[in-house]
């Protein structure tokens, strides 16, 4: 089983997981995080040692290639029948950013803070099991990887080679964030390669830094947004970087990478 | 110079302060409460963080920072913030947002930074990765099903429940008292452990110095015992060579300059790891026992 986790308006997890299909993923299951929130059941189990887990209904993991991460695993049942088990899944691209709980309701605010971090660390935890064969890994600081401050992205960014705009950290309140007119560009980083820059382009030159960018970051795939600056190298500097970047800006190029990049992680059950 | 971040009356903040002043090194304490009147001015340019900070009426400038303690609170939940208006709360808020991202990226050795403390934000994730590191974990199960639970319990004998989350962390017996209430665990699962007895082990990595208390206790959560009417004695101990190496791999591979490792050894001499805390409360462990271990602190913040 392949799996597209996604939040229920995630546009470009919907594209990629029909694109997917038609590359030949099978059986492909898109999730989003309200439906994993509402499981009619679940089982998630981390075992002292492999094989210990006696009262499991389903047979060990086999072979010496099974991953680290069989000895955690999970099985899930979906409000609409579906069932998820963590050693049937092949491949995942994760786009979760939370676990909403819009569907349940609470006595008091602390009942609620309790209840979100709860299931947040639960579908991390979940999340962890399949980290092998996913892309984006989860961290604890962001299901869909870490999540970073606009300064923190911007040292990142700097000690990869990118040129950047210094910023200030301060106590001040902010302002109303300004709406962004720059006609800035978006590269998407998928493993080793780079998409969404043409051969030839100036912007081109900066590939080497956008995945360097990405290997600092820790993240598979990472959305990284350059505005034109005709002072910096390449005529561009850093904008941005996102962890769940709209693939669809790639085209059909971003899909068979995907594909192509999914069907080589780490074998589990396939 | 050393900055100190957080509550300055709070112990293991208090211990810390008391042990830079003992070694004549140069710190400053950035209170927490004390944000209106403690300006954050800091300037990030490429990978260059200068700036200023305001610490008691001191100017620090970020460059002489080569170490910061922090043990900050939520902010939401200051005495402050109780009742404040709207835009007292998004000065605070603005304030703690510059001062989180300031750890995050100022150079020199950080206790502990926040991406290196969220691991303990899931038990079961936190687990995955100590299990990973070599040490044996306890079985554990989390789940909404009544019948998986009471099925795990019957093959364990005893099982302990807690949170999933650092949240309302106190650990306790799924005794026939709890069983009866498992029914509720449906639309919020929970995590179940099989119940491990031994002798309770904290050890403190400390910059990669090790300092273990032994725990002998009537609980199952020493650090309630004296609520609900137990004993708890702490002592030093001398972890053997082999674990001490383990636990300070541990810590330095979660990328914790200081951590609190709760072990078990059992009666047959196994060692389980239940935990790494990011934050530990270490005084408790240092009152109890005048271990060193804000001593440790200090040392390691001034890189010696």
């Amino acid at each position: 089983m392949w799996l597209v986790l996604c939040d229920a308006e995630d546009r470009a997890a919907h594209w990629a997981a029909a694109g997917l299909r038609e590359r030949g993923l099978d059986p492909l299951e898109l999730v989003d995080a309200g439906t994993l929130t509402r499981t009619e059941r679940s089982t998630h189990r981390i075992e002292e040692e492999r094989g210990r887990g006696e009262d499991r209904t389903e047979p060990e993991p086999s072979g010496d290639d099974a991953a680290d991460g069989d000895r955690a695993g999970f099985e899930l049942t979906l409000p609409d029948g579906r069932d998820l088990a963590s050693d049937a899944v092949h491949g995942v691209v994760n786009r979760l950013t939370f676990a909403p709980l819009h569907h349940l309701r609470f006595a008091s605010y602390a009942d609620t803070a309790y209840a979100m971090a709860e299931w947040d660390a639960l579908v991390l935890s979940w999340l962890q099991c399949l980290a092998p064969v996913t892309v984006n890994r989860p961290s604890p600081l962001g299901l869909s990887g870490t999540l970073r401050s606009p300064a923190e992205w911007t040292v990142l960014a700097a000690a990869a080679g990118l040129a950047v705009s210094p910023l200030r950290l301060t106590d001040d309140i902010p302002d109303e964030p300004p709406t962004d007119r720059s006609p800035a560009r978006t590269l998407v980083v998928l493993g080793d390669d780079v998409y969404g820059v043409h051969d030839g382009e100036s912007l081109d030159g900066l590939s080497p830094a956008c995945l360097r960018l990405a290997r600092s970051a820790e993240a598979d795939l990472l959305g990284i947004r350059l505005e034109p600056d005709a002072h910096a190298r390449h005529g561009a500097r850093f904008a941005g970087a996102t962890l769940l970047p709209d693939l669809r800006i790639a085209g059909a190029a971003m899909l068979d990478g995907l594909h192509a990049y999914l069907t080589r992680l780490p074998a589990r059950s396939r | 110079m050393i900055v100190v971040c957080g509550i300055a009356s709070e112990r293991p903040i208090a211990l810390v302060i008391d042990a830079l002043r003992r070694r004549g090194l140069p710190y400053a304490v950035l209170h927490q409460r004390h944000f209106t009147d403690t300006p954050i001015d800091i300037r990030v340019d490429g990978t260059d963080v200068r700036g200023h900070l305001r610490c008691d009426g001191l100017t620090v400038a970020c460059s002489d920072v080569t170490g910061i303690y922090t043990r900050l609170m939520d902010w939401r939940l200051l005495p402050e913030a109780r009742g404040a208006d709207q835009e007292t709360l998004r000065h605070c808020q603005a304030w703690h947002q510059a001062l989180g991202t300031w750890i995050e990226i100022a150079p020199g050795r950080v206790m502990n930074r926040a991406s290196a403390t969220a691991t303990n934000r899931s038990k079961p994730y936190q687990a995955q990765l100590i299990r990973r590191a070599g040490f044996r974990v306890p079985e554990t199960l989390v789940t909404d099903d009544p019948d998986r639970a009471l099925a795990f319990r019957d093959r364990h004998g005893r099982v302990v429940y807690k949170s999933i989350s650092s949240v309302r962390s106190i650990v306790r017996l799924l005794d026939d008292e709890a069983a009866a209430r498992l029914p509720r665990i449906r639309s919020c699962p929970v995590q179940f452990q099989r119940y491990v007895t031994g002798v309770n082990i904290r050890v403190h990595v400390v910059a990669g110095e090790v300092l273990a208390t032994r725990i002998e206790t009537d609980q199952v959560d020493y650090r309630y015992a004296g609520r609900y009417g137990g004993r708890a004695d702490l002592t030093p101990w001398t972890p053997p060579r082999e674990l001490a190496r383990r636990c300070a791999d541990l810590a330095g591979g979660l990328g914790l300059a200081l951590a609190g490792i709760d072990l078990v050894l059992t009666d047959d001499g196994e060692f389980y790891c239940f935990e790494v805390n990011p934050s530990p409360a270490y005084s408790f462990y240092e009152d109890h026992t005048a271990q060193p271990i804000s001593d440790a602190i200090a040392r390691a913040l001034a890189g010696r």
